[in-house]
């Protein structure tokens, strides 16, 4: 005997059934039994009627569905919560730490999912952020002296990568604007603001000295003639009104030369004691300049915390490249100014990108 | 007979809530399958009628007495007190035979066996031979094979009748059905 005829037998067996008079009598006895004095007889009121709707959805479609749609969902949770996890994990990484490369491609992940080039600006500019605060944590980490030289340098070389590619981005952003027939309109200033603001990357190298800041040109410039006094080609643009607080705050005593790009500085505790912050604020007013699509500020604010950074990176004493060493606009020096001294320099830049509006 | 899910459910909702009228609906709804299931556990149609009636009343009374239901279909909550009242049954049965021995010497009621029945019910002989056979099989077995094969009862719904996991289910099935195999062909 098959499987099949067995199968088929058993299924051919479930087709016997009791005889219906019997049936009908065992019936009539249940109904009697049922509509007995015995039991409470049963309404079916509104809300009995609830109840039983509630019921039947619950027990044929909820707890049906819930089964595998719950373990489907468990299982995304899992797999995303896992990801999330490893990622914010991994936030606080550093170069060398295992889990720096899952930041790293989180960040790379995040960059191929975000669409529109102002927020691709806005990632680039807080991914550079990253960078300032793992240089920071390298930095202030003196356990790892042998390897801190190589870390330095990665991490600044990762953050002019993300400054290079906010700036990229921007300039795109710029053209397509002035491609535009409404936005090809701007006063004539605005439009030299806006190709200088293009072309000019401007930093302090401080690699080359410890007791004086040159700013050099950009790269396309270098042949300029070198410790130029005064080089103002252009009225003070309103950009300059952004940095001028900031700078006066973080120099109230510094002797600042501003025309001749001159500083003599004392002390400037405060900006030192927390650079960290100071690059925080910088990129915060970056973010904030993007969402108001003043992109020749960012610009602005961009060179400010290379410069910075550039800084931070010096005053390590670590011996570094200068972060943007090679993307400068214009070369000044400051008279005696000591290199260490965070305020002074971005006194220095802030001056010196003030002078070329 | 094969009866959609949203319907049980929808009965059995509906019971829950002591609808006499969704009650005699069930009744008319699986009482075959209770009384075939009933009457391959004993031993006579008279004892599988009695049994369940006697499983359909208590069902009603579960209800009037508000005691908890945690089975998910109303066909398993049949099952189960179908194979609760025939323990009861054969329980009861013990006690009254050994009160009956004590009493009146050898008493032997002739009741007519399944197989009976079922040649009864004009059924072909190769049916007969298969009731034959089952009825050997051990009590496990057999319960599984009626539930799964001849009411096709689904593998969760078998589970919760049993008080077992869904894999010892299907193990066990698998061994009844290997059983009966190996009996049809001796």
């Amino acid at each position: 005997m098959t499987d099949k005829n067995l199968s088929q037998l058993l299924k051919e067996i479930g087709e016997v059934k009791p005889s219906v008079k019997w049936k009908e009598a065992n019936r009539q006895i249940l109904l009697s039994q049922i509509n007995s004095g015995n039991f409470e007889a049963a309404k079916l009121n509104l809300s009995a009627k609830t109840r039983v709707a509630v019921d039947f959805i619950y027990n044929g479609f909820v707890k049906q569905l819930s089964q595998p749609v719950l373990a489907t969902v468990l299982v995304f949770v899992l797999l995303a919560g896992g990801s999330l996890y490893s990622l914010s994990a991994a936030s606080e990484s550093t170069p060398g730490d295992s889990l720096y490369t899952a930041k790293i491609i989180g960040e790379k992940t995040q960059m191929a999912l975000t669409f529109g080039d102002k927020n691709k600006t806005k990632l680039n500019i807080e991914f550079a952020e990253n960078r300032v605060n793992e240089l920071a944590k390298v930095l202030s980490d003196d356990s790892v002296n042998g390897e801190k030289k190589a870390k330095v340098e990665k991490l600044a070389g990762s953050f002019k990568k993300e400054i290079a590619s906010v700036k990229h981005r921007i300039e795109k952003i710029n053209a397509d604007v002035k491609s535009e027939p409404i936005a090809s309109e701007p006063t004539e200033g605005a439009v030299v603001a806006e190709n200088e603001g293009d072309d000019l990357v401007f930093s302090a190298n401080l690699g080359k000295g410890d007791d004086g800041l040159s700013i050099s040109d950009s790269d396309t410039d270098k042949d300029k003639p070198a410790e130029e006094d005064n080089t103002a080609t252009e009225p003070e643009a309103e950009i300059v009104e952004l940095e001028i607080p900031e700078l006066k705050t973080d120099t109230t005593t510094a002797d600042i030369v501003k025309e001749g790009i001159a500083v003599q500085a004392s002390s400037s505790d405060e900006a030192m004691e927390t650079p960290q912050t100071k690059s925080q604020t910088i990129f915060d007013e970056a973010k904030q300049l993007l969402e108001e699509e003043n992109y020749d500020a960012i610009i602005e604010k961009l060179d400010e915390v290379v410069s910075h950074v550039d800084s931070e990176v010096a005053q390590s004493k670590v011996e570094v490249k200068g972060v943007a060493g090679e993307a400068v606009e214009e070369e000044a020096i400051i008279d005696e100014g000591t290199v260490e001294d965070v305020a002074e320099e971005e006194v220095v830049e802030d001056t010196a990108s003030s002078t070329l509006q | 007979m094969k009866t959609s899910f949203l319907k049980d459910t929808f009965l059995f909702s509906n019971i829950k809530n002591k609808n006499r009228e969704a009650f005699l609906k069930a009744y008319d709804l699986y009482l075959d399958e209770i009384f075939r299931f009933v009457l391959f556990k004993v031993s006579s149609e008279e004892e599988a009628e009695d049994v369940t009636s006697q499983v359909f009343l208590r069902a009603w009374n579960h209800i009037q007495n508000d005691n908890d239901i945690d089975e998910e279909t109303l066909r398993a909550w049949f099952y189960k007190i179908a194979r609760n009242t025939v323990i009861d049954h054969y329980r009861y049965k013990n006690k009254t035979k050994n009160t009956v021995s004590t009493d009146e010497g050898e008493t032997t009621i002739n009741v007519p066996s399944a197989e009976d029945i079922f040649s009864d019910m004009a059924i072909k002989s190769e049916h007969e031979l298969v009731m034959k056979k089952i009825n050997g099989l051990k009590d496990e077995y057999k319960e599984v094979i009626i539930m799964r094969y001849v009411e096709e009862l689904s593998i969760p719904e078998i589970a919760h009748i049993l008080k077992k996991s869904k894999g010892n289910v299907r193990i066990l099935t698998h061994r009844a059905l290997r059983a009966l195999k190996d009996l049809l062909e001796s």
